[in-house]
């Protein structure tokens, strides 16, 4: 699609949607084959669902050491800043507690009930605190499962939306799920974001200028049943069950993916402790409670009617 | 659905400005409570198509109607306004 708006190319990646757009519609092509290596090689690093991958096949020595790719190490580190400045609310070890829950295929396969499993109760999980990255050396105590789901995500469209303008020189907007990371200009003076979680959802229109990223966080979507229990992705690494605040959604703006992924997760996580937290981060916020309440704060466009 | 605005003040406020401030915050909630109530019926009806204004107003559209966190919160006023336009994406949970 070309137009005001430059040119989109839209796909399914990850069980979820993604939308690139670049400002330059001669750049689209070239675009799309720096994304969809870029993805390529972070799917083959970090992911839980392949057994190939480099986090599944990780060696330890004796001492619990194993020795990562330099983008492997970059996805961990990211992991850990998420952790520390969401205290311990986004947590990389909750691989065995995610499995657990049923969550241990792409979440298509989990739907459709392919190789359905019981709960297992997983009592306990390593904890981001007992993980050690010195360089690209990673310590990590037995039994211990990473998950770096919702980072490496938010890392993939902040390094994509990097990598776009740098190397073609075009305003780009890269959304991978709830992820939407911008690089250089558009024509028209800001990248148009519409925050709208649900259809059912009052949607709205908010400009965010070059280099700011969006992230809205639902547990409205990846979602699935379990032993007739309901799921979904979003874990409170306290109970170690499906986090079970008052909000349905959360959406952050900041200058990273990665600083916006962390806010909203946290916050889904934190239920009614959210507030306190993103007021002290200071990042626009727009949160939806099941009941469809909104509360905004951080400086958060208005919300008026036309 | 109903509307609101975060107007709670950050610690560490001087005690007088601090009880000045809270005089007028009172009048600033009524109004955002008076907005979040027209909010609603239009929302029920399907017709807000878009936002306008980004800065605080007498209608308390904005946490940052609270002047203990505007110097923190000006750090990120700049980075989302109000939109218009053609929407390039749009900001969902996955």
């Amino acid at each position: 699609m070309a137009g005001v708006l430059g040119a989109t190319r839209d796909w399914e990646l990850w069980s979820t949607s993604c939308r690139l757009v670049v400002a330059d519609p001669l750049t689209l092509a070239d675009a799309t084959a720096l994304v969809d290596d870029e993805l390529a090689r972070i799917e083959r690093a970090c992911s839980r669902f392949r057994p190939e991958s480099e986090l599944m096949t990780l060696h330890r020595n004796e001492e619990g050491a194993a020795d990562l790719s330099p983008l492997l190490a970059k996805l961990v580190h990211a992991a850990l800043v998420a952790a520390r400045e969401s205290n311990g609310a986004v947590d990389p070890t909750l691989g065995a507690v995610l499995a657990g829950l049923g969550y241990d295929r792409d979440i298509a396969d989990v739907r459709a009930g392919v190789e359905r499993k019981p709960l297992v109760v997983v009592r306990r999980h390593a904890g981001w605190r007992s993980l050690r990255l010195e360089g690209r050396r990673l310590l990590m105590p037995p039994g211990a499962q990473l998950d770096l789901g919702a980072t490496a995500k938010a890392v993939a469209a902040d390094r994509c939306a990097r990598l776009v303008h740098e190397q073609l020189g075009t305003g780009v907007l890269i959304s991978l799920g709830g992820d939407i990371a911008t690089a250089g200009p558009t024509q028209t003076g800001g990248w148009q974001v519409t925050v709208q979680d649900l259809p059912c959802d009052v949607p709205q229109q908010i400009t965010v200028h070059d280099g700011v990223a969006v992230t809205t966080s639902s547990n409205a979507k990846r979602t699935w049943s379990q032993d007739r229990e309901p799921r979904h992705h979003l874990v409170d690494p306290l109970t170690r069950l499906p986090a079970a605040g008052r909000w349905r959604s959360v959406t952050v703006v900041a200058p990273t993916c990665l600083r916006t992924n962390t806010a909203t997760t946290a916050a889904m996580v934190k239920g009614d402790d959210a507030l306190p937290w993103l007021r002290s981060t200071g990042l626009p916020a727009r949160l939806v409670s099941h009941e469809g309440a909104l509360v905004t704060l951080g400086g958060w466009p208005r919300e008026v009617a036309a | 659905m109903s509307s609101t605005v975060d107007t709670t003040n950050q610690p560490g406020t001087d005690p007088r400005r601090e009880r000045a401030r809270s005089t007028r915050r009172v009048g600033r909630l009524r109004a955002t409570l008076v907005g979040g109530a027209a909010l609603t019926s239009l929302a029920t009806a399907g017709v807000i198509a878009a936002t306008t204004g980004s800065d605080a107003t007498a209608s308390g559209g904005l946490s940052t109607s609270d002047a203990t966190s505007s110097t923190r919160t000006s750090t990120h006023s700049t980075l989302a306004s109000t939109g218009s336009g053609e929407p390039h994406a749009t900001s969902s949970g996955s």
